[in-house]
C-alpha cells in the first residue's frame, strides 16, 4: 500500500516543480500533530500496548490561476505510529485540478467528498473510504481517484463522478488495538477487474427554502468490506441513498436513508437526527445545542455496522471564547443488546497556531453480538497538540 | 405598528396632549430616515474587502481574526455574503456562506475544509457570538430596512453637523436586543454610532464607526469599528482594507459549489 503512493510523492514534486518554474507560486501551509493516548485496559490480543505515542504531518499546497478558475491543491497525510506499523501510514488525501467554466465545474485527482447530515454515524458517506487506522469514527477518508463534473442549475446541482480505482481500508496491525482476533487475509474482490473496477455515482442536490436534500446513486465496489472470511472481502453494490436536514430556526432536522443491492439481496438503512441549540445561554455567550440520532439497519447484528439499532444522546457545547473552546460529548445505546459506546471530544486553541484536544471513547457493557466485542478493552484517552506552519 | 400602539399608550397614560401626532410623527420619520440610509447604498452591486478582527479582553489581551468577504447585492431582497477565514490557523479555510432575507429567516452554510463538508447551520443564532468576538451574528449580516422598526428621537447639532438619533426594535424574536440606539450622519445618511441594549433594556454594548471614506463616489464605508461590551469589559475593533466595488461578481460567486471551492 505505502510503496503504491510513493510514485505518487514523486508525481507532486514533479508537478510543484513545474507550476514553480512557471511562477506561479501558491499557498504552502501544514500541520504537525502529536498525541498520546491511553488504553486504561489490557488489550485483548497479545502485542497490544496500553500507551501509544503518535504524530502526523498534513501539508497543503494551494494554487489557483486563470482568473481563480482553475485550482490545484495537494494534501499530504503522514502518520508515525508507536506501536502499530499498520496505522504508520501515508496517503494522497487530495491531488486535485478543478476547472470552472460557467455552470460547470471539472474535478479530476485524488479528491474528498462528503454526502451526508448527520454527526454521529455517517450512512450515505460513500465516495471514499474509511481510514480506519486513524480514527474509529469514520469520519477519516483516503483520498479518491476521480473525474467529477458537477453542473448547477436552478433545479439543483448535479454530480457525476467516475471512480476508476478502489481503495482498501485501512486495518491496525497485530501492536494495534481496535483489531481482530486473527490476522485479516489480502483483500478479495467480487468484481474480476478487483480494485479497478470502475465504479460510478449520480448526485444531485437541492436547497429549497429551509430544506437541503440530496438523492444519490451509486453502482460499484462497496467501500465496507465483508470481514467474516477472515480477509476484507469487497462485494459490488448498487444504492440509492437520500440525505435531507430542514433547519427551523434553532432546530435542525435530520434524516439519512438507504437501500442496497448486493449479492443479490436488498437491505435499507436509516437515520434520524435533531439538534436544538441554545444560543447564549443565561446570558453568556455560550451556546448549547442538545442532539439526538437514532441509527438503523434491516440487517441486524448480521451486518457491517455496529449501528444497527442504536441511539445517540448528547450535548455540543460552544464557549463562543477567543479559544474557540468546543466539546461535544454522549452515549451511543445499542437497543438490541446492553452495549453502550460514550464519545468526547473537546478542543480549544492556545495562541493562534496550536491546537490542544482530548478525545475519549469508552466502551462498556459490549455484548458478544455486536461487532464492537473485539474491542471492548479499548476505550481509550486520547490527548495532542497540533501546531499550525 | 406595535411600537406605535406602545408609543401611544404612554402618551394616554401620561396624557400628553398631541402624542397622536407626535408618534405617529416620529415612526415615520424613523422610518424614512432608514429608507433613506438604504437608498443610498443601493447599487453597490457587489464588493470584496479584507478584514482584520482584533479582540481585547477585560486585561486589555489581544487576539486576532483575519477574515476575507465578499457581497453581492440582490435587487428585492438581502444580501448574499461569503466570509473566508485566514486566521487563526486551525480555521484557516473555513467559509461561511449567508444570504439574507427581507423578512423571514436568513440562511446560512458553514464549510469544513478539512471533512469537505457543508453543513447547513441555525439561522436562529442571531445573538450568538461571531467567532468569539464582541459582534453577534446579526450585528455583522446586511441591516435591511425590515429588520426593525423605528423611532426617530431627537436631532443633534454635534459640532455644526446635523446628527439624527433614533431607536429601532428588531423584529425578529430571536434577536439579542431590546432596542438600539442609533446616531446618523444627518447629510450622508451613515451610522457614526450604536448604542445596543440587551433583552432586559440594559445597555450592553455600543459600536462607534471610524475613518469613513467614499468609494465608487457614492459608497461610504467605515475603516474601522469599534464594539465595547460595557458589561463583560471586552471589545472587538472590526479594521476594514482594500474595498473593491464592482468587481463582476455574480450569484454564482456565490452558490453551494463556490462555497465548496471557497479558500
Amino acid at each position: 500500500m505505502r510503496n503504491k503512493l510513493f510514485p505518487f510523492f514523486t508525481f507532486i514534486i514533479g508537478l510543484l516543480v513545474l507550476v514553480n518554474s512557471q511562477s506561479l507560486w501558491g499557498d504552502f501551509t501544514g500541520s504537525i500533530s502529536t498525541e498520546y493516548r491511553l488504553y486504561p485496559q489490557e488489550g485483548l490480543f497479545a502485542g497490544q500496548s496500553q500507551h501509544n505515542i503518535s504524530g502526523v504531518f498534513e501539508g497543503e499546497y494551494y494554487t489557483t490561476w486563470d482568473d481563480s478558475r482553475q485550482i490545484l491543491t495537494v494534501k499530504p497525510f503522514i502518520r508515525w505510529d508507536q506501536s502499530d506499523d499498520h496505522r504508520t501510514h501515508m496517503d494522497i488525501r487530495e491531488l486535485s485540478w478543478i476547472m470552472v467554466r460557467g455552470d460547470l465545474e471539472w474535478r479530476v485527482g485524488l479528491r474528498k467528498v462528503f454526502w451526508g447530515v448527520l454527526e454521529t454515524n455517517h450512512l450515505v458517506d460513500t465516495i471514499n473510504q474509511t481510514d480506519f487506522v486513524e480514527n474509529i469514527d469514520g469520519e477519516q477518508k483516503l483520498g479518491q481517484p476521480m473525474v467529477n463534473m458537477s453542473w448547477s442549475q436552478p433545479w439543483g446541482l448535479m454530480d457525476i463522478y467516475v471512480l476508476p480505482w478502489f481503495r482498501e481500508r485501512t486495518f491496525p496491525g497485530s501492536g494495534g488495538r481496535f483489531g481482530f482476533p486473527f490476522t485479516l487475509g489480502p483483500a478479495a474482490y467480487e468484481s474480476g477487474n478487483g480494485e479497478r473496477h470502475v465504479d460510478w455515482a449520480l448526485r444531485w442536490f437541492h436547497i429549497i427554502g429551509r430544506w437541503d436534500i440530496g438523492v444519490s446513486y451509486f453502482k460499484g465496489t462497496s467501500r465496507d468490506p465483508i470481514l467474516t472470511l477472515g480477509f476484507p472481502m469487497y462485494v459490488l453494490m448498487e444504492q440509492f441513498s437520500t440525505d435531507i436536514q430542514l433547519t427551523l430556526d434553532s432546530w435542525l432536522w435530520k434524516v439519512e436513508a438507504l437501500t442496497r443491492n448486493q449479492q443479490g439481496v436488498g437491505y435499507t438503512a436509516g437515520g434520524l437526527g435533531f439538534e436544538y441549540t441554545f444560543y447564549g445561554v443565561y446570558e453568556t455567550p455560550i451556546d448549547v445545542g442538545l442532539l439526538g440520532e437514532y441509527h438503523f439497519d434491516e440487517r441486524g447484528l448480521k451486518g457491517t455496522t455496529p449501528f444497527q439499532n442504536d441511539m445517540f444522546t448528547g450535548a455540543r457545547i460552544v464557549m463562543n471564547d477567543v479559544f474557540g473552546t468546543e466539546f461535544l460529548g454522549g452515549v451511543f445505546m445499542d437497543l438490541d443488546t446492553t452495549s453502550a459506546l460514550y464519545r468526547f471530544e473537546g478542543s480549544r486553541r492556545f495562541g493562534s497556531r496550536v491546537k490542544g484536544y482530548l478525545n475519549v471513547n469508552i466502551f462498556q457493557r459490549i455484548s458478544s453480538e455486536d461487532l464492537l466485542f473485539f474491542n471492548r478493552r479499548d476505550s481509550y484517552l486520547e490527548w495532542g497538540v497540533t501546531y499550525f506552519i | 405598528m406595535k411600537r406605535l400602539l406602545t408609543c401611544l399608550m404612554m402618551g394616554v397614560l401620561f396624557g400628553i396632549g398631541g402624542t397622536i401626532l407626535h408618534c405617529e410623527e416620529s415612526v415615520e420619520k424613523g422610518l424614512k430616515i432608514a429608507q433613506e440610509m438604504d437608498r443610498r447604498d443601493n447599487g453597490f452591486k457587489d464588493f470584496k474587502v479584507d478584514m482584520e478582527m482584533i479582540l481585547r479582553n477585560r486585561h486589555g489581551q489581544e487576539s486576532k481574526r483575519v477574515i476575507r468577504l465578499k457581497t453581492l447585492e440582490v435587487p428585492g431582497d438581502g444580501d448574499k455574503s461569503m466570509s473566508i477565514f485566514d486566521e487563526p490557523r486551525d480555521v484557516k479555510g473555513t467559509a461561511f456562506l449567508s444570504y439574507t432575507h427581507k423578512s423571514g429567516s436568513d440562511d446560512q452554510w458553514l464549510y469544513l475544509p478539512a471533512l469537505r463538508r457543508v453543513k447547513r447551520i441555525a439561522s436562529d443564532n442571531k445573538s450568538g457570538s461571531f467567532m468569539g468576538s464582541e459582534f453577534a451574528f446579526e450585528d455583522i449580516v446586511s441591516q435591511e430596512v425590515e429588520k426593525y422598526t423605528y423611532r426617530h428621537i431627537r436631532d443633534d447639532n454635534v459640532g455644526g453637523k446635523l446628527v439624527f438619533v433614533q431607536e429601532r426594535y428588531p423584529v425578529d424574536k430571536s434577536s439579542g436586543y431590546s432596542k438600539q440606539i442609533v446616531f446618523i450622519d444627518g447629510e450622508e445618511y451613515i451610522p457614526l454610532k450604536i448604542d445596543f441594549y440587551d433583552r432586559k433594556g440594559d445597555l450592553l454594548k455600543t459600536l462607534e464607526f471610524k475613518g469613513y471614506q467614499q468609494y465608487s463616489k457614492k459608497f461610504w464605508r467605515a475603516n474601522e469599528m469599534d464594539m465595547t461590551n460595557h458589561q463583560s469589559g471586552k471589545s472587538t475593533t472590526l479594521v476594514w482594507r482594500n474595498y473593491q466595488f464592482n468587481q463582476g461578481l455574480s450569484a454564482r460567486d456565490f452558490d453551494y459549489n463556490a462555497l465548496k471551492r471557497a479558500k
